[in-house]
């Protein structure tokens, strides 16, 4: 919708004009430009009649460094003439440049640069001063791990690469500078590495973002969704995740990240679908942990879809089915209820979903007694009240905490919403709804892509070798190539010979 | 992104229209709503007119036992159906049926067309367990009522079968097998017979099938040689009686030992029975028939001290019970040919060795008068327990 629309070239070579060269014109130019910005500050010294003045706004630098390092070498500078050049050589200030454009100049200032003008000089000098306000490092709070670092992303970009960098010393690690946005320009960094990423998965995402015409665009959850294939779709595409070893883990599978300054998490493409129900844990946990983890976690996805829509069809159509060791609890708890099963589930569904909702939005502690009371209170109570049987609250409780297994909350959700329809359908048509409905996911999830690459990749189109990586998982000894999925360049990990070698004590 | 034509947009609320609005056609069967059949009896009831007795299984808050009986009178099967649902507040339904009796009586003159009904009826499942009932089926189902519906009689009768065929002392009396046995020609159907004990039912015995109708009942004695060779036992038990003549040779005759008898018979019973039956076809001109039973099992008890620790002894048990059990099985078998039953599948095996057109039930009916049989049991006693 917006990525198509290329952006207008003509118009930026009219604004190539130089500021003036006066002093006072130059504050007066600055001001007409960002003038109602309140905290946009000039500091002018005199000396022998020639002005020298210094721009900042001064919400965004560091009055210390400003002092000590741009006013102080410059008043202390009695002997040397004041020009731009002599100017230069006494700052010590490591990023410097000349400018003299307008827009140059007022683009400089919003990032947090000082302006240092001699009058009648044709260049100025821009100087880094700036500072952001930063949290310091914390633990991951959506994604959390009982294994492995535990080292969150923060909301700044150079603290953010910083991690990565040092996670990944690896010479190829390419860090792309791209801009995120047209009016408000976000600096951000397309992250890759050189000779595993596919070419065509970094050009997608760097023309993807590049093209995008938005005028802000405030994390990049949201930069996720410009850029999906499909934004019709309820399931994501793109994984965003606040977890450091994620992203260096797909990136040396050939996976390409994207980090945005003032977001606390990056996305990264292709994921098929099944990556969305990997845990990093799977990695670091003994294979056949892992191996556990993974399918549990799938099947509880299908049990969460299918269960309570099982339910409704069962209760309202195909009562055949029912083993006569559950016929009778069945029957008598459902006696209780007025409503059909389909009111029941979804009433029930709705008290379930409300109590995750309000649990979110309180603070912490509050909001886990809230859950945990809620739940107990409304469970027990409905049940008494005849609102609800006692099996749709066990099915109930256990398809939301199968949808909780997932390791995106955004897939998490999204789980949770198909939900919704499914039962819907289940009341309509009985067992022919839910298969309706299950066909109608599984055909809309085969013509999903994720950056161009089919989204249910190892399992259609199949690729054997990676179902290790993705559905199943693998000993590490069987691992020796990276997940064709993502098409790395270099494919191999290690050589496969070596892998399945044991080696002798006496060797 | 993918662009959202204004057609696909169209199909998909036709779609969905067509789904929402056609779902008001499909009849909803709510459990709660519903008086769930989970066993039934046919009774004959004078000239032209079966008896239906049909215990329901009904879900009401207010009640505990949510069990009842209902009795209806007419033709044909669904007929009593339509009778029984003047009886109830709940409709009738028979998805949950789990068991269903026939009375002696009417087992005599044949239940085809009662079983028939059942195998049309899409609701019902091939599981369903058939029985005979020693008497009247009403009779059986009455223990419901008077068990004031506490017994569940449908999940009862169910798990009592089910509980005897998985512990392999009858032959599982399904519809579906009912159905292959009763129209393979050459095979003929078996369904236990029930029986009131008090205020219980228990499986009395099997009644023996000729096509339709019920010929002849085995009791306990004689459904162990009849599962040897209809089907095979994977961990069965036997007792086995001898005189102490019989067994003199190998009793253990130690002063110090002093087991009295307590039987004036010698009772020896054997367990974790595997079978394995090859029912052969040796001359096909005469009929004849070889039968090698192969059974493998272990001695748990014996009620007089017999001196199992020599191989010889052990060896000579073992011949003991082959003469028995071969006697026996003969006797089976020459009392099946005579009324003319064939419960084993002995045409099934002779079909087997016809070359182009198949046999008629007819047809095999004449030549089944003219069977022999050559019966070789072998006993095997793999341990004698721990004892020892």
């Amino acid at each position: 919708m917006f990525k198509r629309k290329t952006g207008n070239k003509q118009s930026e070579d009219k604004d190539k004009k130089p500021h003036s060269l006066n002093v006072d014109d130059l504050k007066s130019e600055l001001q007409a430009v960002i003038g109602d910005c309140s905290d946009l500050n000039f500091r002018t010294l005199k000396k022998n009649g020639k002005k020298i003045v210094f721009c900042f706004l001064s919400s965004l630098i560091d009055k210390t460094s400003f002092d000590e390092f741009l006013l102080l070498p410059v008043q202390q500078n009695t002997q040397e003439e004041w020009t731009t050049e002599s100017l230069a050589q006494i700052l010590p200030i490591a990023e410097i440049s000349a400018a003299n454009q307008l827009k140059e100049v007022v683009a400089s200032l919003i990032e947090g640069k000082a302006y240092i003008y001699v009058d009648g000089e044709p260049f100025g000098i821009l100087a880094n001063v700036g500072t952001t306000v930063e949290r310091s490092l914390e633990k991951a709070e959506t994604e959390s791990l009982v294994y492995g670092p535990k080292i969150s992303f923060t909301e700044s970009l150079i603290g953010n690469l910083n991690i990565i960098r040092s996670n990944l010393k690896d010479p190829q690690l390419c860090m792309e500078d791209i801009t995120v946005g047209k009016r408000v320009k976000t600096p951000g960094k397309l992250v890759y590495v050189k000779d595993i990423a596919d070419e065509d998965n970094v050009n997608t995402f760097r023309q993807r973002i590049s093209e995008l015409d938005y005028d802000y665009i405030p994390d990049t959850t949201v930069l996720g969704q410009l850029i999906e294939d499909n934004s019709w779709t309820i399931f994501p595409q793109i994984m965003s995740t606040e977890l450091p070893d994620r992203v260096t883990l797909s990136l040396m599978r050939g996976r390409v990240a994207v980090l945005m300054d003032r977001s606390p998490s990056a996305i990264y493409g292709p994921t098929p679908f099944l990556s969305f129900f990997e845990s990093t844990e799977d990695v670091y946990m003994r294979w056949n942990m892992g191996f556990f983890l993974r399918m549990l976690r799938i099947i509880s996805i299908f049990l969460s879809v299918l269960l309570t829509p099982a339910y409704v069809a069962v209760l309202t159509y195909h009562y055949e089915i029912i083993p006569s060791a559950l016929l009778i609890s069945l029957g008598q708890s459902r006696a209780n209820v007025p409503f059909p099963p389909v009111l029941e589930a979804l009433l029930l569904e709705f008290v379930i979903e409300l109590l995750r909702e309000a649990g979110a939005r309180l603070p912490t502690k509050v909001g886990q007694t809230m859950g945990i009371v809620g739940g107990i209170v409304i469970g027990q109570a409905a049940v008494q009240a005849g609102f609800t049987s006692n099996i749709l609250i066990i099915i109930i409780a256990l398809s939301a905490l199968g949808s909780f297994t997932s390791p995106s909350y955004i897939m998490g959700t999204a789980i949770r919403m198909i939900r919704f329809p499914i039962i819907v359908l289940a009341g309509l048509w009985g067992g022919i709804g839910i298969m309706y409905s299950f066909c109608f996911i599984l055909i809309h999830l085969l013509k999903l892509t994720t950056i161009g690459r089919p989204y249910l990749m190892p399992v259609y189109p199949f690729r054997w070798k990676d179902l290790g990586y993705s559905l199943l998982k693998f000993p590490a000894q069987f691992l020796s190539y990276r997940p064709l999925t993502n098409r790395p360049v270099d494919n191999e990990r290690f050589p496969k010979q070596k892998g399945r070698e044991k080696k002798d004590v006496d060797e | 992104m993918r662009k959202f034509h204004k057609s696909n947009l169209f199909l998909l609320s036709v779609c969905s229209m067509t789904m929402v609005i056609s779902a008001g056609c499909v009849q909803q069967k709510p459990l709660e709503k519903l008086g769930l059949i989970t066993t039934t009896g046919y009774d004959m009831e004078g000239e032209n007119q079966i008896k239906g007795t049909a215990v329901v299984q009904k879900f009401d808050p207010m009640t505990k036992s949510a069990t009842k009986m209902i009795t209806s009178f007419a033709k044909t099967s669904k007929g009593l159906r339509q009778q029984s649902n003047l009886q109830s507040n709940q409709k009738l339904v028979t998805g949950q049926l789990r068991s269903v009796v026939y009375s002696r009586e009417l087992a005599k003159k044949g239940i085809i067309q009662l079983v028939d009904s059942l195998n049309r009826d899409a609701s019902i499942g091939n599981m369903v367990y058939l029985t005979v009932a020693d008497k009247t089926a009403s009779e059986i189902l009455e223990i419901e009522t008077n068990n004031k519906g506490r017994l569940n009689l449908g999940t009862y009768m169910y798990n009592l079968i089910k509980q005897n065929v998985e512990g392999e002392q009858i032959i599982s009396p399904t519809l579906h097998e009912f159905n292959h046995n009763y129209y393979d020609i050459g095979k003929d159907p078996v369904l236990p017979i029930l029986k009131v004990k008090k205020n219980d039912v228990i499986i009395a015995g099997v009644g023996l099938f000729k096509g339709d109708h019920l010929v002849d009942e085995l009791k306990h004695g004689d459904l162990f040689y009849l599962k040897i060779l209809i089907d095979k036992y994977k961990a069965g038990t036997k007792e086995m009686g001898y005189t102490t003549d019989q067994l003199k040779k190998i009793m253990i005759k130690n002063e110090n030992y002093t087991k009295k008898p307590i039987y004036s018979k010698i009772y020896v019973s054997i367990d974790n029975i595997q079978s394995r039956t090859k029912i052969e076809l040796v001359d096909k001109k005469n009929l004849r028939f070889r039968v090698d039973v192969d059974l493998d099992s272990r001695v748990l008890e014996m009620t007089e001290a017999l001196d199992l620790g020599k191989t010889a002894s052990v060896k000579f048990l073992e011949k003991k019970l082959d003469t028995s059990m071969k006697k026996r099985i003969e006797g089976l078998l020459i009392r099946f040919k005579e009324l003319g039953i064939d419960p084993i599948g002995l045409g099934n095996e002779y079909e087997a060795h016809l070359r182009g057109k198949p046999i008629t039930q007819e047809e095999w009916d004449r030549k089944y008068k003219d069977v022999t049989f050559d019966v070789h049991v072998k006993n095997t006693i793999e341990r004698t327990g721990v004892v020892d």
